[in-house]
């Protein structure tokens, strides 16, 4: 990158005088050169604020640019026709392209890749929306497809959550992907089972995914599911093609005290469980049951995170709770490159998804949060405390 | 005439200028004067610049800045790995063209 010469002030102060006092060291500079070489850059400034970027970082960076290419030219004494060469808008543009011009013109020109995109895929066959149970061992799960042209995108609820809880998520990204949301054991619409293990549920992922005839699909999970994705995308590195990875992280409250905790919470909710169940915020299931899946999930998610799950993915977005490790808030490291390269295509929903829902339930959204936040109990409630 | 070498040039000037940071590190003024050495005496040094801020910007090349007697400091760019596999697919894209427009001229 081009070095500035004025450092720029960080934070919201920064980006209110940053531009200002960039652009003012800019105009000093250009006023020191020698006239002749000055008339051109007047007449740069004057095409670029027509033609050149439309946002204050990209602008700067190219006056910037401006100021360095003449001032070296000024102390070599290059003639103007070297500089700029016979036609001088291939030379200005030259120098745009390499910033792109951000703001209205990048969103439009993203707009109309999506287009495109969306105009190719229903090209393809498209898949009609479907609704049933899907048979696995002794259970049976519900399973919505909304099908569609669009990527596929499965969406893994919280521990005691049920598929509702992601009906704005997927009113927002609309028939941009293929959404397939599921009921896990014994919640929602899915019937009980003997089996309510960590193992069980990453086994129902695929059968859920093979039972749709789905190869690769984008994960989006929530809490216990975020955590659910990571294990999964591990095991089956081809089949995942992203995560986002809303609320969950790695710490656990484990050892006898902490199971005491877990155990006795669950027992004070028993009488409120049966309740809770039949609006999405627990499962059908007796306290103990619940209290065993936070523990297994508690147990054996310490110190684990999608920062090492997650290398091998094309994508990994992590969206989420304040108090997540530093490592889990971006995609760090190698992964941007390529995570960028494919940013098109599943990545604008996994970016906007993991926007919308800084906090808790991925159901509310912006709004929503603020309203109900405080007094509506998390659907995984009883979690809490153990922060997962 | 000059201005169709231009419009075939623009493509090429990427690779042209990589080839030319192949054979050792340089600064601005010294590619652009290579260039016009080597039977390219139209190209603008800040045509040229613009293509150095955009290697510069995809990894191509590591940046020192050296001071100089008169002016800013000046920047010298050095081809790095990255450069070089860029550069071995531009002349593998530069062979596969140049043959087939060959073939094309040959055929009519």
């Amino acid at each position: 990158m081009m070095s500035m010469s004025v450092p720029e002030p960080a934070g919201l102060f920064g980006r209110m005088i940053g531009p200002k006092r960039r652009w003012r060291a800019y105009k000093a500079r250009i006023r020191r050169l020698p006239e002749r070489y000055r008339l051109v850059v007047d007449a740069l400034e004057r095409y670029l604020m027509h033609f050149g970027p439309v946002d204050g970082d990209h602008a700067m960076a190219v006056f910037d640019d401006v100021a360095e290419l003449f001032e070296r030219a000024a102390a070599e004494a290059t003639p103007i026709r070297d500089l700029v060469g016979d036609d001088p808008v291939e030379f200005v543009e030259a120098l745009v392209r390499n910033y792109g011009r951000g703001g209205y013109v990048d969103r439009e020109q993203d707009r109309l890749v999506r287009a495109v995109d969306r105009a190719q895929r229903a090209e393809g066959p498209e898949r009609p929306a479907w609704s049933g149970t899907v048979p696995v061992g002794d259970t049976a799960l519900y399973v919505r497809d909304s099908g569609g042209f669009g990527p596929p995108v499965v969406y893994l609820n919280g521990a005691y959550a049920d598929l509702s809880h992601w009906r704005r998520v997927i009113a927002h990204l609309g028939d941009d992907c293929r959404h397939i949301t599921y009921d896990a054991r014994a919640r929602g619409r899915s019937q009980r089972s003997a089996d309510h293990s960590f193992e069980a549920g990453l086994g129902d992922l695929s059968a859920v995914l093979d039972a749709r005839d789905v190869e690769q699909a984008l994960l989006v999970g929530w809490s216990y599911g975020a955590i659910l994705s990571w294990h999964w995308a591990d095991r089956h590195p081809t089949r995942a093609a992203g995560l986002v990875c809303v609320d969950a992280f790695p710490i656990g409250l484990t050892g006898d005290e902490g199971r005491a905790r877990i155990r006795a919470l669950f027992h004070r909710m028993r009488w409120a469980l049966p309740i809770a169940s039949r609006f999405g915020m627990a499962a059908r299931m007796t306290a103990e049951e619940h209290a065993d899946v936070n523990i297994e999930i508690n147990r054996d998610q310490r110190g684990v995170g999608p920062g090492d799950r997650a290398a091998g993915l094309p994508r990994a977005v992590r969206a989420g709770h304040g108090r997540q490790p530093r490592h889990a808030r971006r995609g760090d490291g190698p992964r941007q490159g390529r995570a960028r390269s494919a940013d098109r295509g599943p990545a604008e929903p996994d970016r906007r998804a993991g926007r919308q829902q800084p906090h808790g339930d991925p159901a509310q959204g912006r709004r929503g949060h603020r309203r109900l936040g405080p007094r509506r109990p998390g659907p995984h409630g009883p979690v809490r405390p153990a922060a997962t | 005439m000059p201005k169709l070498m231009t419009e075939l040039l623009k493509g090429a000037l990427e690779g042209i200028v990589l080839a030319v940071l192949s054979t050792g590190p340089a600064h601005g003024y010294q590619i652009t004067a290579r260039l016009r050495a080597e039977g390219f005496p139209d190209i603008a040094e800040g045509t040229v610049y613009a293509l150095l801020v955009r290697i510069e910007q995809r990894g191509l090349v590591d940046v020192a800045r050296v001071p100089s007697e008169k002016g800013p400091p000046r920047k010298v760019f050095t081809l790095n790995d990255q450069g070089r596999a860029h550069l071995a697919e531009f002349w593998e894209a530069w062979t596969s063209l140049s043959h087939r427009l060959d073939q094309l001229r040959g055929g009519t």
